[in-house]
C-alpha cells in the first residue's frame, strides 16, 4: 500500500460524506414538491403529466403503484428489445450494425430495464449510436428513476400515518428524472468532455499506430450515456472495456468523478429517509452501517491488491511499487489508475449496484474477488443502487428491530410503526428470493453441458466465473467477472431470467410493505421500544447482514475464491 | 419465430410478475384476518 492510495481513499470518503447532507435534503424536498426548482420548472412538468394524460393530484394504491411500475418497465424492455432487432434499418448508424441475435437483445433489454447492465455483447461492435442513445441511455435513465421511485414509496411508507396511499409513480418517475437525474448528468457530461471523453455522432476513425500498423478507433456519443451510467447505478459502459477503456475513463480525476457519481445518489438518499420521517438520525445510522461494511471490504481489497503475488515469487518479479511501478497486482489493470484507484472503483462498483468496471476483477487476488462477490450478494445493502441500496437496508432494518423484538419479546417497533407478521414475511420474500436464483441457476450452469461450454478456466476459479454471474445479474451489479463465454442462449436467457426475478421479485414485497406501513398508526416511542438511532442499531444491521449473508452463501464461496486462495498458498492456479 | 419466443418469454415474465402481486396481497390479507396473538404486545 502508498500514502497515495490510502490519500485517494481519504479524499473520495471526504467527498462523499460532504455531499450527504445537501443532496439527500433536495431529494427529500423533490419527493414532496417543496423544492424551489420544482416550483421555477413546473410548467414542463405539468405539460408533460398532460401529454402523457396523468393526473399528479391522484395518489395511488401500493398494488396500482406497483401495477404502473411492471407496466411500464415491461414496456420499456419490449422497446428495447425492437430497437435492437430493427437497429439495421433504422438511422444513426454510421458503422451500419446489423440486427443483434435475438437471445441476445432480449438479455441486454432485461438488463438495462432492471438497472443491472450486464453486457453479453461488446457496445462498439454491436449498437448502433441510435440503440446506444435512445435505448441504452434512456433506460438507464428510467431503471435508475425507478429504483428511486420505489424508495421514495417506502419512505412515505414509514412517515405517513393511517393512509391508503403511497404517491403517484407517474409524478415520481418524472421528478426524479427531471430534477435529479438530468441535471447532474448534463454537468457530468461536460465534465467528461473537458477530460476528453468522446461525444459524437460521426463514424469511427482510421488511425496509425507508432509502430506503423492500422487501427480503427471507435467513438460515439460516449460522454452523454457514461455520465448516466454512472449515476443510475446502471453501469453498462459504451465501450466493451467499460471505464477502463480510455475514452470512457481518461484520466485519475475522471476516474475519481466517475466513483463520486457511482455513489453520489446511495448516500444521499439515507439523509432523504431520515428527513421524510423527522429525524436525521436515523438516515445517519443507514448510512454509518454502510459505511462500516464498506470499509472492511475495501481494506481488504486493497491491501490484497497491492500484496505482492506468491505465485511470481519463482520468477523474481519485482512487485514493490516504485517511482517506475505501481507494484502489487497489476494483471488486469489500467497503468494509469494502478492499484489504489483499481481497488477503490471495484468496491464502489460492487457495493452499489453500478457494476461499471476499471479493471478485469477475473484477476483480482482470490480474496479481493471474495469481497467483491460478498457486497454483491449481500444484495445491495452497502450504497447499493440509487433507491435500492436504501430499500435493501430497509429490509434488514426490519429484521433487525424484529430480531431484537422477539429477544425481548415485544412486538418490534420502526420508526413508530409496529413490525407485525406481515411486513416480516415480505422482508423474508424479498431476502431469501434472490439467493435462491443465484445458488440454483448456479447449480444449473455447472451441472449441464451449455453452462460448463462457456469456462475459460477450471477448477473454483471457473466455479467463480459462474457464481460470480449470476450474483452480478440477481443484485442487479451487472460487472462481469471475465473469463466466461456469456453471449450462449443458454447464458443469455439464464441470466435475463435472474436480473428480471432479482429486480422484481424485491420491488414488490417493498411496495407491499410500504402500502402496509403507510396504513398503520404511528406509536409513541415507550421504554420498551429498540432505540434506532445509535451505535448499537449500527452494529445490529452490519451483524445481521453479515450473519444472513454468511450463512446463506458461505458454502458457495467456500468453492469458489476461498478453495482458490487455499490452492495459491499451495501453489496451484487455474 | 425467435422474436415471437422472445416475446412471449417477456409476456411470460409479465404474467408471473402480475401473479405475484396478486400472491403478495393474498398473503398480507390471510395473515390480517387472522385472529391476533395473545402475546402480542405483552412483556414476558
Amino acid at each position: 500500500v502508498t500514502w497515495q492510495g490510502w490519500l485517494q481513499i481519504a479524499i473520495f470518503a471526504a467527498l462523499i460524506a460532504a455531499v450527504v447532507k445537501p443532496l439527500g435534503g433536495y431529494i427529500a424536498r423533490i419527493a414532496d414538491a417543496s423544492s424551489r426548482v420544482v416550483r421555477a420548472i413546473a410548467p414542463i412538468e405539468t405539460g408533460l403529466y398532460r401529454l402523457a394524460g396523468v393526473d399528479p393530484a391522484k395518489e395511488q394504491s401500493w398494488v396500482t403503484y406497483a401495477f404502473a411500475l411492471l407496466s411500464f418497465n415491461i414496456a420499456g424492455i419490449a422497446a428495447l428489445y425492437a430497437l435492437q432487432r430493427l437497429q439495421a434499418m433504422l438511422p444513426l448508424n454510421p458503422q451500419q450494425m446489423g440486427a443483434v441475435a435475438p437471445d441476445l437483445a432480449l438479455n441486454t433489454a432485461v438488463s438495462f430495464a432492471t438497472n443491472t447492465s450486464w453486457q453479453s455483447y461488446a457496445g462498439e461492435t454491436t449498437l448502433s449510436n441510435l440503440t446506444q442513445m435512445s435505448g441504452i441511455a434512456v433506460q438507464s435513465f428510467l431503471s435508475g428513476a425507478t429504483g428511486i421511485a420505489v424508495a421514495m414509496a417506502l419512505m412515505r411508507g414509514f412517515a405517513r400515518r393511517s393512509a391508503r396511499t403511497i404517491g403517484n409513480f407517474w409524478v415520481d418517475m418524472t421528478r426524479v428524472t427531471l430534477y435529479i437525474l438530468l441535471p447532474v448528468c448534463v454537468i457530468a457530461t461536460l465534465i467528461l468532455v473537458w477530460q476528453g471523453v468522446p461525444q459524437t455522432l460521426s463514424p469511427y476513425v482510421s488511425a496509425t499506430t507508432l509502430e506503423g500498423a492500422s487501427q480503427i478507433l471507435a467513438r460515439g456519443p460516449v460522454a452523454s450515456q457514461e455520465a448516466i451510467k454512472l449515476l443510475s447505478g446502471d453501469g453498462g459502459g459504451f465501450f466493451n472495456a467499460n471505464s477502463a477503456h480510455p475514452f470512457e475513463n481518461p484520466t485519475a480525476l475522471t476516474g475519481m468523478l466517475e466513483m463520486l457519481l457511482i455513489f453520489l445518489l446511495g448516500v444521499a438518499l439515507t439523509n432523504s429517509f431520515g428527513r421524510m420521517v423527522g429525524d436525521q438520525r436515523q438516515g445517519w445510522v443507514l448510512f454509518a452501517a454502510m459505511a462500516v461494511m464498506f470499509a472492511v471490504g475495501l481494506v481488504t481489497v486493497y491491501t490484497g491488491e497491492t500484496t505482492a503475488n506468491p505465485a511470481f515469487a519463482e520468477f523474481r518479479i519485482d512487485q514493490t511499487p516504485s517511482l517506475q511501478q505501481a507494484g502489487g497486482n497489476m494483471e488486469g489493470k489500467e497503468v494509469r489508475f494502478g492499484p489504489g484507484q483499481s481497488s477503490l472503483f471495484a468496491t464502489v462498483t460492487t457495493a452499489s449496484s453500478d457494476g461499471a468496471v476499471d479493471a478485469m476483477h477475473d484477476s483480482f487476488m482470490p480474496l479481493s474477488t471474495l469481497v467483491l462477490m460478498s457486497n454483491m450478494m449481500l444484495d445491495e445493502v452497502i450504497v447499493g443502487g440509487p433507491g435500492s441500496g436504501l430499500f435493501g437496508m430497509l429490509l434488514f432494518a426490519i429484521i433487525a428491530v424484529f430480531a431484537a423484538g422477539l429477544m425481548i419479546g415485544r412486538t418490534p417497533e420502526y420508526l413508530g410503526k409496529k413490525i407485525e407478521a406481515n411486513e416480516v414475511k415480505m422482508t423474508m420474500l424479498a431476502l431469501l428470493c434472490v439467493p435462491a436464483f443465484i445458488l440454483g441457476l448456479t447449480a444449473v450452469a455447472v451441472f449441464v453441458p451449455a453452462g460448463l461450454a462457456g469456462l475459460a478456466n477450471a477448477g473454483p476459479h471457473g466455479f467463480s466465473e459462474v457464481l460470480y454471474a449470476y450474483t452480478s445479474a440477481a443484485a442487479t451489479n451487472g460487472s462481469a467477472f471475465a473469463g466466461l463465454n456469456a453471449n450462449t442462449s443458454f447464458y443469455n436467457l439464464t441470466l435475463a431470467a435472474a436480473m428480471f426475478a432479482g429486480r422484481f421479485i424485491v420491488i414488490v414485497p417493498v411496495l407491499c410493505i410500504a402500502g402496509m406501513l403507510a396504513a398503520k398508526r404511528i406509536v409513541p416511542a415507550s421504554a420498551g421500544t429498540l432505540p434506532t438511532h445509535g451505535p448499537q442499531f449500527v452494529v445490529l444491521l452490519v451483524g445481521l447482514a453479515a450473519i444472513v449473508g454468511g450463512l446463506t452463501f458461505f458454502p458457495a464461496v467456500a468453492l469458489g475464491p476461498i478453495a482458490e486462495f487455499a490452492a495459491m498458498q499451495a501453489g496451484l492456479s487455474y | 419465430m425467435w422474436d415471437a419466443m422472445m416475446s412471449a418469454l417477456l409476456l411470460a415474465g409479465f404474467a408471473a410478475a402480475v401473479g405475484y402481486v396478486h400472491a403478495c396481497v393474498r398473503v398480507t390479507q390471510s395473515v390480517n384476518n387472522a385472529p391476533a396473538s395473545r402475546a402480542t404486545d405483552q412483556p414476558r
